[in-house]
């Protein structure tokens, strides 16, 4: 009920400001702002000294910001936060219920806290529209009476300027900066600064125009590029959605949310998509600059140093830890997942923004299976192939130098291997067994990632265990044999003829060549010259030939 | 010139026979054949003619001895001595020797009797024909000349020659020459009177020689060969007294005093009552005495150890001393000392690689680290666990959590440090925290929770139950401050258990008992293990023999036979066999590629290389192809008949085009690789035949030698390919370091293997049950053996061998020093003769 009641006030009021939105333009809004300073140490820092601290850092605010903010300074009293370490602490879920910070545009959260010789702030920014905490940040004096000028420093640092997105059915994208007319007296202040990073957010509004939800763009940033004109900036936009900003729509204000500060890391979990949301181990998670398909469009790949990124490998938790160093100049880094050959996902992401990030993935566990076993049958069909490369060879060989009994040997050999029929038997095999499994699973994707794999293989057996290439061998083996037989044959003829010539007076009288001297003479017609080359494996036709990839 | 006088001469001569014939007196016919006298008187003559020219021929007295270089090449020429004392050198005159006395008796046989009848003409010619020698000039155009034997005094043979030139050298102790000489003495006439004393006195000088060279156990071999001919020669037994007081003083000088024993029991053999044997024996036995009487001192002021050192000196210099034994009985039985002889021994410093191939460093770990889990013995297929922290490790909620209870005692002969449940809590912290030196990526991810129910319980819940708490939790627990009780203060808190490197030089290393035996206890365990270095296993298996060492941890597989029938021997092989594998450096690209692996598996000859270099026998009962890192006897095999995985057959025709293809791959020439080895000799050895065969089918590589090796986080590592030795013993939990090449656990160390062999071996750390876990190593397996990832060679069930009096020794250990703080080394030296 509490529940309910805090986003039914929050509505309320945020209402008003929405409604007063759709008279004025965003850019002539100031922020309404609450700066809630706690103090720790009410020994040092008395009653008088608080006082004096509230009234000089509104003084300063005003002096710095004139009519871009309206600004209060209240001293906390425990009813947002107590203290340093509860800032620490602090959720969106807690302030959005808090009924203390609920009627403002932004509310710092300041501790002040005397440690040891100096004085330590300790703050962070809450804003109301996107309802979104900022990181937290800290300025330390030595001297008390510094404690103002180190408390503007800090709420100047904390300050997150909001703005809303313009997305043009054609066109760029443009940010409208909140208060963007109402210029602050100090210039280090500007409403929309350029070359800033922004996270974008959907504020989903109901009938009433009231917020009903919020909802980040994930995976979206936007960077202001420079003016276009008073209170507007062009940006550009990086996602790894395919439309990540919806042009003009009724009850839909999309807003941009600048980044100030990152953490040292970003702990990334990928999960595979719910309800089983399993980890993702073992999965590679490539860092890059920019997309290696993209074309540098832009100055920002001026900025962006050509150092190489790491690839990262997520542990048995699914887990992978994104240092912050390694995407400079507060650009987005992408990130590649793969999953062996399969490109899982690619979205960019500023390390250190968040402590913890989730990726949902789909589950690859079975395409991968697949992968395995295809590697194994390839690892078969290499040896085959450069084996019956081999033997081919030498048949070819021996039976150029007449020793047909070895090339019936090598092609006996090569019969003897496997053929083509059994790899596509067992490519058959793990393509209907794992189809049958994606299926079972509803998963359309990896069903057809199998079968293509599958089918790449299928080719390349078909391609290299030609059986054509071994009938041709044989052809042209019985072709040198018959040749050598027919050869050895007209010798022993001509033979025949010159004894007959020879012994003159009684050819007739001597009985007919016998068949088995016949026999006799081929086969010493067959045999080889004892110059004649030795059979080998000619290694070229092997190796253009045992190439299945 | 000589040779023209000579000549001369002879016509001289021919012309006093000339003379000697008119004057019906026929003295000498020394002319040529053809122009031998018609007629000879039976008597000849007495006078010796006397001419000028006859001067000229040299005297004996000036005759010169040929040379050995003249003797060595030839011609040999032998030399006549008239009775006038002049020589004839003249072509080796027949029969030799004793060419007169045959030609006397020839003419005795010969001459006529009383009664005879009258001869012939012709008889009596032929006669008369055997008084003259033929003899042949050494140069000249007539050679060929008749000399009475009436002139001859004698015939100097050149095998007479030789021996008078052998005297020579052997006066002047040029043994090689005078060697020389009379082997080719021997080649001319074997049996020549003279040659067998001229060898032994070349025994006898070259003995002498050697002795002043410094060499006296050459010449100690010397005399004994010269006493074997002839005991009763001069000076012999004098000689062998110098020699044998320079051997003994030798080798008490090198400290061997059993080297002194051998000696003096050789010389013993030939002269039993020699002056040296009775000085030596009781020098030798003094020495032992005195010995034994400090050792007895140093005892009674409680410096065992120098005692015990002491004793097992006075054993190598006299064992058979009465008073010996008792005293060695006792101090050896107090401070036991286990001697293992071995090749190699581990550094000073300990390496930090994560692959060792140094089996010195493997022993040194298992002597000072102490795993929470040791495997103990293989059954049916599986290696079994046992723990000295643990009494009991009961699984709870269907395996999600353990309680592990501490044992808060130590058996008897332990030496290991006393945990508590906090301790270890805070020990296993550190492989838990992810910025700790001891991370262990997989123990964190099975770990949910450690739990301290009491001093010595605790509970350990898991994310997912696991299949083998007890590999998993089977690495050294370091020895902290933190972990251990408090021991009691005086002791000093030891680096290392249950042993600790004492010292480490070239030829010993040294480790002690962390936690040494009560004094007072009866039943003293082994407190020291000395580890003594041999250049070969040959040197090693005699050091054994000898009684220097009790134990060898590893042996050839050609000697187990052999040592295995030796009955003051055990010899045990190991529960698992050690398998030998090349493997992949990640990081060389050349290597990537899968038609180069083939490439290199299919040109190895793993039966011969294995016959030659290891078994000595065709592979079979000692050792075997494998086609899989891990043990053919171990679950993890795929032995299934139906799949099963047989190793790569030897194809060089088929290597030789997979290797073309891949240089086409790449798209240049196959880089020259580096594979790395261990210091082993036999390893070395194989290593060096697998380079051989590779470059048979056109690959190159380089052989280098490291205890250790590992991957450089830059990739600038100086190894291709490392050849390792390893008994993975449970594949489930260790295949993966193994395969990752370093100690970590994280899931980037196996980058450079494809994704979905990533998969599995993930998929093996969660598995659940046996029969799962055994599908997918088999399939493992089989994936090796398709991807080429690394090259099983050969598995060789490595035996080690010990005396019998080391007691309490596992039956097939797994480790060569497997619980050895309760190992007995009972007293014993050696009180064989050294011989």
């Amino acid at each position: 009920m509490n529940c309910v009641r805090g986003f039914l006030t929050i509505a309320l009021s945020i209402a008003p400001n929405l409604l007063c939105a759709a008279e004025t333009a965003i850019e002539d809004r100031p922020y309404d702002v609450r700066v809630r300073i706690s103090f720790e140490g009410a020994v040092e820092l008395d009653a008088p000294f608080r006082a004096d601290i509230l009234e000089l850092t509104a003084a300063g605010l005003e002096r710095c910001l004139g009519p871009f903010w309206h600004c209060e300074v209240v001293e906390e009293q425990g009813r947002v936060f107590s203290g340093t370490k509860a800032l620490s602490r602090l959720a969106p879920e807690g302030l959005v219920r808090n009924s203390a910070i609920e009627e403002t545009d932004k509310s710092y959260l300041i501790a002040v806290a005397s440690t040891g010789a100096g004085i330590i702030c300790d703050g962070r920014e809450w804003d109301v529209a996107t309802r979104q905490l900022g990181p937290r940040a800290t300025k330390s004096v030595l001297d008390r009476r510094d404690l103002p000028a180190a408390l503007l420093s800090l709420i100047h640092e904390l300050f997150r300027p909001v703005a809303e997105i313009d997305q043009p059915r054609s066109g760029r994208t443009t940010l409208r900066g909140r208060g963007a007319n109402l210029s602050p007296a100090d210039s280090s202040w500007p409403a929309l600064p350029s070359e800033k990073l922004f996270e974008a957010y959907n504020c989903i509004l109901d009938k009433d125009l009231a917020v009903e939800r919020i909802q980040q763009i994930p995976w979206t940033y936007l960077n202001s590029v420079n003016d276009v004109e008073a209170g507007r900036v062009h940006c550009t936009v990086t996602s790894g959605l395919r439309s990540p900003l919806a042009g003009r729509r009724h009850r839909l204000l999309t807003l941009a949310l600048g980044i100030n500060d990152r953490g040292p890391e970003t702990k990334l979990t990928l999960v595979t998509r719910g309800p089983a949301r399993k980890p993702l181990a073992g999965v590679e998670v490539e860092l890059a600059a920019m997309l290696p398909s993209k074309p540098q469009s832009d100055e920002a790949a001026h900025d962006v140093p050509a150092k190489t990124l790491p690839t990262l490998i997520t542990d048995r938790n699914g887990k992978v830890s994104l240092p912050a160093e390694c995407a400079s100049a507060d650009r987005p880094i992408w990130l590649l997942v793969r999953s062996g050959q399969v490109l899982l996902a690619r979205v960019p992401y500023l390390p250190g923004l968040h402590p913890a990030e989730v990726i949902e993935l789909p589950d690859d566990s079975l395409r991968l299976e697949v992968e395995a076993d295809i590697a194994l049958l390839q690892a078969k069909l290499v040896d085959t192939v450069a084996r019956r490369a081999v033997l081919m060879a030498q048949a070819k060989a021996r039976a150029k130098a007449g020793q047909f009994d070895a090339a019936a040997t090598a092609l006996r050999a090569l019969d003897a291997m496997s053929k083509a029929p059994k790899f596509t038997e067992d490519l058959n095999l793990i393509r209907i067994n794992r189809t049958k499994a994606a299926r079972a699973r509803r998963d359309k994707s990896t069903e057809e990632r199998i079968r293509k794999l599958c089918s790449e293989t299928g080719e390349l057996v078909t391609n290299y265990l030609d059986e054509a290439k071994l009938t041709e061998l044989r052809d042209e083996i019985r072709e040198l044999r018959r040749a050598t037989d027919d050869a050895a044959a007209m010798e022993a003829k001509a033979k025949a003829a010159d004894e007959r010539a020879a012994k003159g007076a009684k050819p007739k009288s001597k009985p007919a060549t016998k068949p088995a001297e016949k026999a006799d003479a081929a086969a010493a017609g067959r045999e080889p010259a004892s110059d004649e080359k030795t059979p080998g494996v000619k290694t070229d036709d092997v190796r253009t030939k045992a190439q299945p990839r | 010139m000589r040779i023209e006088n000579l000549k001369l001469q002879i016509v001289l001569l021919a012309l006093v026979v000339l003379c000697a014939f008119l004057s019906a007196a026929p003295v000498l016919a020394a002319q040529p054949k053809e122009a031998a006298p018609a007629d000879e008187t039976e008597d000849p003559g007495t006078d010796e003619p006397v001419d000028e020219e006859d001067e000229k021929l040299p005297l004996i007295n000036q005759m010169e001895l040929p040379s050995f270089q003249r003797l060595m090449q030839g011609p040999p020429l032998d030399w006549l001595v008239m009775h006038t004392g002049k020589v004839i050198v003249v072509e080796p005159v027949a029969p030799r020797p004793g060419t007169i006395d045959d030609i006397n008796q020839r003419i005795s046989r010969a001459t006529r009797k009383a009664g005879d009848p009258a001869e012939s003409e012709e008889a009596k010619r032929r006669r008369l024909d055997l008084y003259y020698l033929p003899v042949t000039l050494p140069e000249g155009e007539d050679r060929e000349y008749r000399l009475h034997t009436r002139f001859l005094k004698e015939i100097i043979y050149y095998e007479d020659l030789m021996l008078r030139r052998i005297d020579q050298l052997l006066d002047d102790e040029k043994v090689r020459q005078a060697y020389e000489v009379l082997l080719a003495l021997e080649a001319r006439q074997e049996s020549w009177p003279g040659i067998v004393p001229r060898k032994e006195r070349l025994l006898f000088t070259e003995a002498v020689v050697q002795t002043a060279e410094g060499h006296p156990q050459h010449a100690l071999a010397l005399l004994e060969s010269l006493h074997e001919r002839r005991a009763s020669y001069m000076g012999l037994e004098a000689q062998f007294g110098v020699v044998g007081d320079k051997l003994m003083s030798q080798a008490l000088e090198n400290n061997d005093p059993r080297a002194a024993r051998y000696f003096l029991r050789r010389i013993a053999r030939k002269y039993a009552n020699h002056r040296v044997i009775k000085d030596w024996t009781a020098r030798l036995m003094q020495d032992a005495r005195e010995q034994v009487d400090k050792a007895v001192a140093s005892e009674r002021a409680g410096r065992i150890d120098a005692a015990l050192d002491l004793a097992e000196r006075a054993t190598r210099y006299w064992p058979d001393l009465p008073e010996l034994l008792p005293v060695y009985n006792r101090l050896a039985q107090r401070r036991q000392r286990l001697r293992a002889g071995v090749v190699e021994l581990p550094q000073a410093a300990p390496q930090v690689a994560p692959v060792l191939l140094s089996n010195a460093e493997l022993r040194r770990r298992q002597l000072m680290q102490t795993p929470l889990f040791e495997p103990s013995r293989l059954e049916n297929k599986i290696i079994r666990y046992e723990s000295r922290f643990f009494s009991d490790w009961e699984p709870t909620e269907l395996g999600h959590s353990v309680l592990f209870r501490l044992r808060p005692y130590r058996l008897p002969g332990e030496s290991q440090p006393m945990l508590t449940a906090a301790g270890l809590v805070w020990s296993l912290g550190g492989r838990l925290n992810s910025q700790s030196a001891e991370y262990d990526a997989r123990f964190g991810a099975t770990i949910d929770s450690l739990e301290v129910r009491s001093p010595f319980d605790l509970a350990v819940r898991f994310q997912q139950a696991p299949l083998r708490p007890e590999a998993l939790f089977a690495f050294p627990c370091p020895p902290s401050r933190q972990a251990e009780l408090p021991e009691a203060p005086a002791e000093p808190r030891a680096a290392a258990y249950p042993f600790q490197l004492q010292t480490a030089g070239d030829r010993q290393a040294v480790y002690r008992r962390s936690i040494p035996d009560a004094e007072n206890s009866a039943d003293h365990r082994i407190s020291e293990v000395i580890e003594i270095k041999y250049d070969s296993y040959a040197k090693a298996i005699q050091g054994l023999l000898r009684g220097e060492v009790s134990m060898l941890p590893r042996i050839p597989a050609y000697t187990v036979r052999s040592l295995a029938a030796r009955q003051e021997f055990f010899s045990q092989a190991y529960a698992l066999p050690t398998t030998h594998v090349l493997q992949f450096n990640p990081h060389h690209k050349g290597l990537a590629a899968r038609t180069l692996r083939r490439a290199l598996v299919y040109s190895i000859n793993r039966p011969q290389i294995l016959e030659q270099v290891f078994l000595h026998e065709e592979p079979g009962p000692l050792g075997r192809v494998t086609s899989a890192p891990f043990a053919t006897t171990s679950y993890a095999y795929n032995n299934d008949s139906t799949r099963k995985v047989e190793p790569h057959k030897f194809d060089p025709a088929l290597a030789y085009s997979l290797a073309k293809t891949a240089e086409k791959e790449l798209g240049s020439k196959l880089p020259v690789l580096r594979l790395v080895c261990g210091p082993e000799p036999e390893v070395q050895a194989a290593a060096a035949r697998i380079i051989e065969q590779w470059k048979v089918v056109g690959i190159e590589a380089r052989l280098s030698v490291a205890p250790a090796v590992g991957l450089t986080p830059d990739g600038q590592d100086d190894w291709d390919i490392v050849y390792r030795t390893d008994a993975l013993a449970e594949p489930l939990v260790e295949l993966w370091p193994y395969l990752a090449l370093t100690t970590s656990t994280e899931t980037a160390a196996l980058g450079h293997l494809p994704t979905w062999l990533r998969k599995q071996l993930l998929d093996l750390d969660r598995v659940g049950d046996m029969n799962s876990a055994t599908q997918l190593l088999h399939l493992l397996h089989e994936q090796f053996w398709a991807e080429v990832h690394l090259i099983p060679l050969w598995e060789l069930d490595d035996t080690f061998v010990y005396r019998k009096h080391v007691r309490g020794v596992p039956e097939r250990p797994v480790t060569p020093y497997q619980k050895i703080e309760r190992w007995k080394v009972e007293p014993w030296f050696s009180r064989e003769a050294p011989l």
